[in-house]
């Protein structure tokens, strides 16, 4: 038999991972490797696992067994058996996800690496999960999206690109401190105060985003061959610091301008 | 709600794979869920279907752990259904690389999506047209009139898997989802609602069986639904030369004799 385990930790209480556990068919849906299941005839889901060219499947039938921290997730196929236990540790508003995987049956000498990543693919699924009612990303007509905007939160950007339109895209050579002139530049003819700029090499080793109301940075991204640094800008400690990334930009870039189109 | 936030992957050689993005149910769906997948060659990807803001912070985070979005070389677009291009803008930014490639139909309207074209705009001619992908090409297949009028399927030559757009769409009851198809009569009665009402013509869904049949596809990878391979696509094929869809059913009721 097979066995591997890890942890995981949640940024949520125990019963939110609870609620997650308890819904069985849902949880197994998000797992790795899952490409059926079905609820019509108990819980049947089959799993496949992919190694080399091969895939190394089965279909489950599930039984599931709790007590006060833990679940068991008992799947017995025709070629293989696989468990998979869940014991919580609640800790302040945190909770601790000990997850274990034992599998015995086909393939069993070979599937160690997709067996590692089916056991971290549902402690993330399980983690994704549980936190997700916190970080549901809900666009508001009324609340400032351009304040926001956290390079290092894709959804973050997302809400602001969706509520805003491109008002310019061309090739632009920057010289070393010139963005902000750039920036004028592309000022001269919008009235709008939020501004974001991104841009690119023609090769995609350097790029930058940069997001500003008026003449103040609100946020930045910085990529370079061998950095990437992301700014949000909350004090004059961070407001120095995307200044001094931003002089550093230099070179030859695809450059893409947006404006927020209302309710930003 | 049917959710599975995991790619998958359907082919990999090595130097070429395919991926298929993940799934999430919105509750107006109604268990018409949309697929995106991923092709990679090499330093270069295409993103097929990418879809809406709805499905976005999934696929991102999907295509970013398998390859840098910067190394999208085409945003590939079957038609211009909100659940195929309304992230388009999206995604203009967070592959800023990449060129879309869209049936020249719909170039005209890509303006009210809030982007400039900025020349990274490929309007597909209406017989089809090829991209190297790598080493690879993936051909763009006339779909039109299915349902859309300027409509294109991809199929990937090297992997041998044709993603067919609406074509093979499919609604999952609320107690199953599978990615494959395995019992195809059970899962022919999920497709066939929406094949006859969304579909415009037989005759144009006959000329399209015939095309692909020219291509011999190994597997069969619609926007909605499941995804046919093995002896399942012959069969697909043969249920699609078989029925009757769009306006040569509905012509009396809904115009009358």
């Amino acid at each position: 038999m097979k066995r591997k385990a890890t942890s995981v930790e949640i940024l949520a209480g125990k019963d939110e991972v609870i609620r997650i556990l308890e819904d069985s068919p849902q949880f197994i849906t998000n797992w790795p490797y899952v490409v059926k299941v079905s609820t019509r005839d108990g819980l049947v889901a089959e799993i496949l696992l992919p190694r080399f060219l091969f895939k190394f499947g089965d279909t489950y039938r599930f039984s599931v067994m709790k007590d006060d921290t833990s679940y068991i997730y008992d799947g017995t196929g025709k070629r293989s058996h696989l468990i998979v236990t869940v014991t919580l540790k609640e800790w302040q508003t945190h909770t601790m996800a000990d997850i274990e995987l034992s599998y015995k049956g086909r393939g069993e000498f070979l599937l160690g690496k997709p067996l590692e990543v089916l056991l971290k693919g549902i402690g993330n699924g399980l983690k994704s999960l549980s936190e997700a009612p916190k970080q549901a990303p809900v666009p508001a007509i009324s609340s400032h999206v351009a304040d926001e905007v956290d390079f290092a939160d894709p959804m973050s950007v997302a809400n602001f690109l969706v509520k805003s339109r491109m008002v310019h895209s061309g090739l632009h050579v920057v010289q070393k401190g010139g963005l902000l002139n750039l920036v004028l530049e592309l000022r001269e003819n919008l009235k709008d105060d939020v501004l974001y700029v991104s841009g690119i090499t023609q090769d995609g080793s350097k790029s930058f985003k940069l997001l500003l109301r008026k003449s103040q940075i609100l946020a930045l991204e910085y990529r370079s061959d061998n950095e990437i640094k992301v700014v949000k800008v909350e004090d004059d400690a961070s407001a120095r610091q995307a200044l001094e990334f931003v002089s550093r930009i230099e070179g030859a870039y695809m450059v893409n301008a947006w404006v927020p189109v209302g309710g930003v | 709600m049917i959710r599975n936030m995991n790619s998958y992957p359907l082919y990999d050689d090595g130097k070429h794979r395919v991926y298929w993005l993940g799934i999430e149910e919105s509750e107006d769906e109604k268990g018409i869920l949309t697929n995106q997948y991923l092709v990679i060659d090499g330093n270069e990807a295409a993103l097929i279907e990418p879809g809406g803001f709805f499905v976005f912070s999934r696929v991102l985070k999907n295509v970013s752990s398998l390859i840098p979005p910067t190394q999208i070389k085409y945003l590939m677009y079957s038609h211009q259904d909100p659940d195929v291009v309304a992230g388009l803008n999206l995604w203009f930014e967070y592959a800023p690389l990449a060129e879309v490639a869209v049936s020249e139909l719909w170039v005209r309207f890509i303006p009210h999506m809030a982007v400039l074209s900025a020349g990274r705009i490929i309007g597909i001619p209406d017989k089809g047209m090829e991209f190297q992908l790598g080493s690879s090409k993936i051909k763009a297949v006339p779909s039109h009139y299915l349902h859309s009028p300027g409509n294109f399927s991809f199929y990937d030559e090297k992997s041998g898997i044709l993603f067919s757009t609406d074509i093979g769409a499919a609604a999952f009851s609320s107690n199953e989802w599978y990615l494959f198809v395995e019992d195809f009569e059970g899962h022919a009665r999920l497709m066939e609602a929406f094949h006859k009402r969304y579909m415009s013509s037989t005759k144009a869904l006959r000329a399209w069986v015939r095309s692909i049949r020219r291509l011999n596809p190994k597997v069969i990878a619609p926007q909605h639904g499941a995804i046919f391979r093995d002896e399942n696509v012959g069969k697909f094929l043969d249920w699609l030369e078989s029925l009757d869809v769009g306006i040569d059913v509905f012509e009396n009721e809904f115009y009358g004799e």
